[in-house]
């Protein structure tokens, strides 16, 4: 299988003969987005079988960008996330156009708010609910592709990677949305991607601009506490989400500098992710 | 698979003629962004252009990634003087002089090779009585010796020209120390004086001469088994030769391939970088050196194995021939660089190690990485 997918904005070249990637592509990846063959591809990926007798035995899939093989094989029933993710890794290594936070971030019309935070803070589960919300839409689960020297951001729609106990209550929230099949036991837990809302899909080229800075963390014994940070902190906290700043120089400060001057910075616990988008709605955007 | 859209031989000419770039419509720019991004060649390329004034016109995708390649190539500069910076002030209690090779030494010194050459590793050159010093002390300061099984161990101790690879612990800096070009054990060794005399300093470091550093280069190029980025190495030695060309370069660096024996790698890189990037090379030089190495049917395997390793690497242009030529060149390196004994049983343990990875997966050896 060798498909051209048109992700603004990057176009993505994907090769794999491993059945379920393909399916999974489908699956999750609107229409339109494969059959455009105009642009050129900006990345050429794949994901292939491992060689040797591991083809027969615990067979392993291995991630290559074009022909350079980043990472050590992992299990074959890991091919598909590990897809993604090292799309993710060839992005944040190659694309110096934006600077990149790593981060969720996630839009009410124009508006976003950035969802920065370390793996289990809860910033996938917060920005898959956001995402499907009346009005809001998704920019990117993984990375926020800022354009240097500005407070906008460049969405990069892609599935969300949901991990262990957020895939049901995310089932819970949006029925019939469409899942991945389960990656199993991976270094961040059992892995499900799911396919973000028509409406962030429509909206993949439009800019939007940072209003908020919320650090989410989750708490199941605390209802909702909020902390307003100051600049200071909320550039701190903010660098060490960063993932090519020192590739930018001065320009990549300036522009940190910029978002956390323009930005409303909060660090939010909560055990509910209504009421923190009540906050937000309310008191923020 | 779609048709191949950009041919080897205008890969090469840009390496020597970026104009043509120009010429590209979108679709070649897409093959052409590839396969100079494998072969480590986007950056150079970047700032060819820039050199000319050609980058800004051209079409916006091709733009994008030169730039996006000049930065991460211009950061890595950057990174390389710190790291060296940190390197002179954790050994500043020896006297001895630090020689920088190959990649670092062309940054230090600014040279046209120097522009968007990208590397990994930091090669230097000490004294061979200091190395055992040198080396404990940057083992002091946070430099750790990667996870290596006994055979290569010993293989650095007893036959090599450097010591197994140091990386810095937390920022990742790798550091070759050598104490001598080539390995001690292949008999061919020169006496490293001749190489650093006359070195240039710049910035608390040494780098070789022009003719030294443009030797060293091709002994390191032809001097070898592995050709993992052939053609931009042939393509240093062509911006080095293109950048010195003077007649005391010339005597001086045929001087010096004589007096250290290295007067065939000084042909074969003459004679291909001519061929591949057609280089201004004096003919008398050729001819002399045509007259030592010229037999026909050395020179017709030569062209066999060289101009396809160290052709661009793109598997695009994978075919059976390449495979052979590069397997031929690999053969060719080892008998060149170990006696006899030595390289069997040299070859018995590789395979060794190859047999099981073939069997049980490219990374049996290695440590769990995961994205």
């Amino acid at each position: 299988m060798n498909l051209r997918l048109e992700l603004s904005p990057f176009v993505f070249d994907i090769s794999s003969s491993v059945g379920f990637v393909h399916q999974n592509l489908q699956t999750l990846y609107p229409d339109y987005l494969l059959k455009n063959q105009l642009k050129p591809v900006d990345y050429f990926v794949s994901v292939e079988k491992a060689n040797g007798l591991r083809k027969f035995i615990r067979p392993q899939a291995s991630f290559r960008f074009d022909a350079l093989e980043p990472f050590k094989a992992l299990p074959l029933n890991h091919a598909y996330a590990s897809l993604e993710w090292g799309m993710n890794y060839v992005v944040a290594n190659q694309s110096l156009e934006y600077v990149i936070l790593h981060s969720g971030i996630v839009a009410k019309g124009n508006n976003a708010v950035l969802l920065p935070g370390p793996p289990g803070s809860g910033k996938s589960t917060m920005t898959a609910y956001l995402s499907g919300r009346d009005e809001w839409r998704l920019l990117s689960d993984e990375m926020a592709l800022v354009l240097p020297g500005t407070i906008n951001v460049q969405p990069f729609v892609r599935p969300i990677c949901l991990k262990n106990k957020s895939v049901d209550l995310v089932k819970r929230w949006y029925p019939d949305a469409k899942f991945s099949t389960v990656a199993k036991n991976t270094h961040k837990g059992d892995v499900v991607h799911f396919c973000p809302s028509d409406h962030s899909w429509e909206h993949r080229d439009e800019l939007a601009t940072v209003k908020a800075i919320v650090f989410p963390r989750y708490d199941e014994k605390v209802d909702l506490e909020i902390t307003q940070l100051n600049q200071n902190q909320g550039f701190m906290q903010l660098a060490q989400n960063a993932v090519n700043l020192n590739l930018h120089g001065e320009m990549g400060f300036n522009t940190m500098v910029n978002l956390v001057e323009n930005s409303a910075i909060f660090e939010v616990v909560y055990n509910n992710v209504e009421s923190v988008k009540t906050f937000l709605e309310q008191d923020v955007l | 698979m779609k048709d191949i859209l950009i041919e080897p031989k205008q890969i090469r000419t840009i390496l020597h003629n970026v104009s043509i770039c120009c010429k590209f419509n979108q679709n070649e720019w897409e093959t052409v962004i590839r396969v100079l991004r494998h072969d480590g060649l986007l950056a150079r390329t970047s700032f060819q252009l820039e050199k000319q004034d050609l980058l800004d016109g051209l079409p916006p995708y091709a733009k994008k990634h030169l730039k996006n390649a000049a930065k991460l190539a211009d950061n890595q500069h950057s990174s390389i003087l710190f790291e060296c910076e940190q390197i002179r002030k954790s050994t500043n209690q020896y006297a001895t002089r630090f020689y920088l090779l190959k990649g670092a030494a062309y940054v230090f010194c600014r040279n046209n090779t120097s522009l968007g050459r990208t590397f990994g590793d930091i090669d230097l050159l000490v004294d061979k009585n200091q190395i055992k010093g040198i080396e404990s002390t940057l083992l002091l300061h946070g430099w750790l010796h990667d996870d290596i099984d006994d055979y290569d161990i010993a293989y650095y101790r007893n036959w090599a020209h450097e010591i197994a690879p140091i990386k810095h612990a937390s920022r990742g800096s790798v550091i070759d120390l050598h104490h001598n070009l080539i390995p001690p054990v292949s008999g061919r060794a020169p006496k490293i004086e001749f190489f650093t005399e006359n070195a240039i300093e710049c910035d608390g470091f040494f780098v070789l001469r022009p003719a030294a550093m443009t030797l060293h280069s091709i002994v390191h190029l032809f001097f070898n088994e592995e050709f993992p980025h052939g053609l931009r190495d042939l393509n240093d030695i062509h911006l080095l030769i293109t950048q010195y060309n003077s007649e005391n370069f010339w005597q001086d660096l045929y001087d010096l391939a004589t007096t250290c024996g290295f007067t065939l790698e000084l042909y074969l890189a003459c004679r291909y970088s001519r061929r591949f990037f057609q280089t201004t090379i004096p003919t008398e030089l050729i001819a002399k050196l045509e007259e030592k190495h010229g037999n026909r049917l050395s020179i017709m395997i030569w062209d066999f194995m060289f101009t396809r390793t160290l052709d661009t690497k793109h598997p695009l242009y994978g075919n059976w021939t390449r495979s052979l030529a590069v397997f031929m060149a690999f053969v060719r390196g080892h008998v060149l660089k170990m006696p006899f004994p030595i390289l069997i049983r040299h070859v018995l343990h590789k395979s060794y190690r190859e047999l099981v990875r073939l069997l049980l997966g490219k990374s049996f050896f290695s440590k769990e990485e995961t994205p």
